[in-house]
């Protein structure tokens, strides 16, 4: 029961909610209040030579290869257009796709696409992706072999493939079987 | 009464990425917001300091709009109760949680019985302020705990000075009439 005092009192329910408890911010509410202002980042140092290696990269990427499309949307896609460089002839060796120029923007997806008229001739391919931690990230073993030649590689046919969990530069390689062509960095990382 | 000038000078300096300038603000009107949030949702720590981080995020990100015209603290305010009142009028009344506020320490109680009476009368109005509802509760809070003046409330809510004086009236009343069944009229 709300009990009386000898003092006059004006309101005993005003008193009685002024003399509810305040309590302090807690610790770890003021170090969240405090962690949780979006003050914007410090910008980043520029580091100049990585950068202009960058841009040198960029502009040989850019004479060498075929095309780069990115597509627009929320999960930007990339063409990744593997060609040979020069007249199509059969390719026996993987050793040869080593010169097939790769290219792909930043981005979680790839899309790779041989345009060869002869990829039909390229049964047995493997192409595989690989992360700067060497994972598996992107395979197409559907290129393997027992697939009659005609179902392996139509050209112009396009793989979209999602890099998932990559992490840092991914290298394409081409195998047939144990022998794998040198690998062919992508020049970008997954972001 | 609360240092205007300086609370626009710390703002403009929070918002030029000034972290200390943003901490003082934090030191001087956080602990007033989360007790109040905290009273406000009759003791859930959990959903105070949600509204109370929400309200300083929100403050943050509208610096720029803060001119100054009000005290920080009640423009902080109103930007932390208008989802906290929404929330709240949809749930049902809850018993207080007393667990975040039972350790506070009472000023005034010396004797023992003295405090067994405090502790009485602060488990019944909390009980009473958990079942009356949240704008009532909220402005009766804003008054009589917090302290602030009728054009104080009035901004704070965002309503009208007559408004601010009736809804008080029907607080005062929503509350006496909750606890008539456990105190004597004269305590009312």
């Amino acid at each position: 029961m709300i009990t009386t005092d000898s003092t006059p009192r004006r309101d005993p329910l005003a008193a009685a909610i002024r003399a509810l408890p305040r309590p302090s911010l807690p610790a770890g509410l003021r170090h969240q209040l405090l962690a949780s202002a979006p003050f914007p980042r410090p910008r980043q140092i520029i580091r100049w030579p990585r950068l202009i290696a960058a841009a040198v990269a960029a502009a040989l990427a850019v004479a060498v290869l075929p095309i780069a499309i990115p597509s627009a949307g929320p999960h930007p896609m990339i063409m990744a257009r593997v060609a040979p460089p020069s007249a199509p002839a059969p390719i026996t060796d993987p050793s040869a796709l080593a010169a097939w120029p790769v290219s792909v923007i930043r981005s979680t997806t790839v899309e790779i696409e041989l345009s060869t008229p002869q990829a039909s001739a390229i049964g047995g391919l493997v192409v595989e992706g690989l992360d700067a931690r060497g994972r598996v990230v992107l395979s197409r073993p559907a290129l393997g072999p027992g697939m009659a030649p005609a179902a392996l590689v139509v050209p112009g046919e396009r793989w979209r493939v999602d890099l998932g969990q990559a992490e840092g530069v991914v290298t394409i390689r081409l195998r047939r079987g144990s022998e794998i062509a040198p690998a062919m960095p992508i020049p970008t990382t997954v972001p | 009464m609360e240092p205007l000038e300086d609370d626009r000078l710390l703002a403009a300096r929070a918002r030029d990425g000034d972290h200390n300038a943003y901490a003082e603000l934090v030191d001087r009107y956080g602990g007033r917001l989360h007790a109040m949030l905290l009273h406000l949702c009759a003791g859930d720590a959990d959903l105070a300091a949600e509204f109370t981080q929400e309200a300083f995020v929100r403050a943050f990100e509208r610096l720029d709009l803060f001119a100054g015209g009000s005290a920080f603290y009640t423009w902080l305010y109103r930007l932390a109760r208008n989802r906290a009142i929404d929330l709240l009028a949809r749930r049902k009344p809850v018993a207080m949680a007393d667990e975040h506020l039972a350790d506070i320490p009472q000023i005034g109680a010396s004797t023992p019985i003295d405090r067994l009476a405090a502790d009485e009368q602060r488990a019944l109005v909390h009980a009473g302020m958990a079942r009356i509802s949240p704008e009532h509760r909220e402005v009766l809070l804003l008054r009589e705990w917090d302290g602030m003046d009728y054009d104080q409330i009035a901004i704070a809510l965002g309503i009208a000075l007559g408004t601010v004086k009736s809804r008080l009236n029907r607080a005062r009343a929503e509350l006496r009439s909750v606890l008539a069944p456990h105190v004597c009229a004269e305590d009312l």
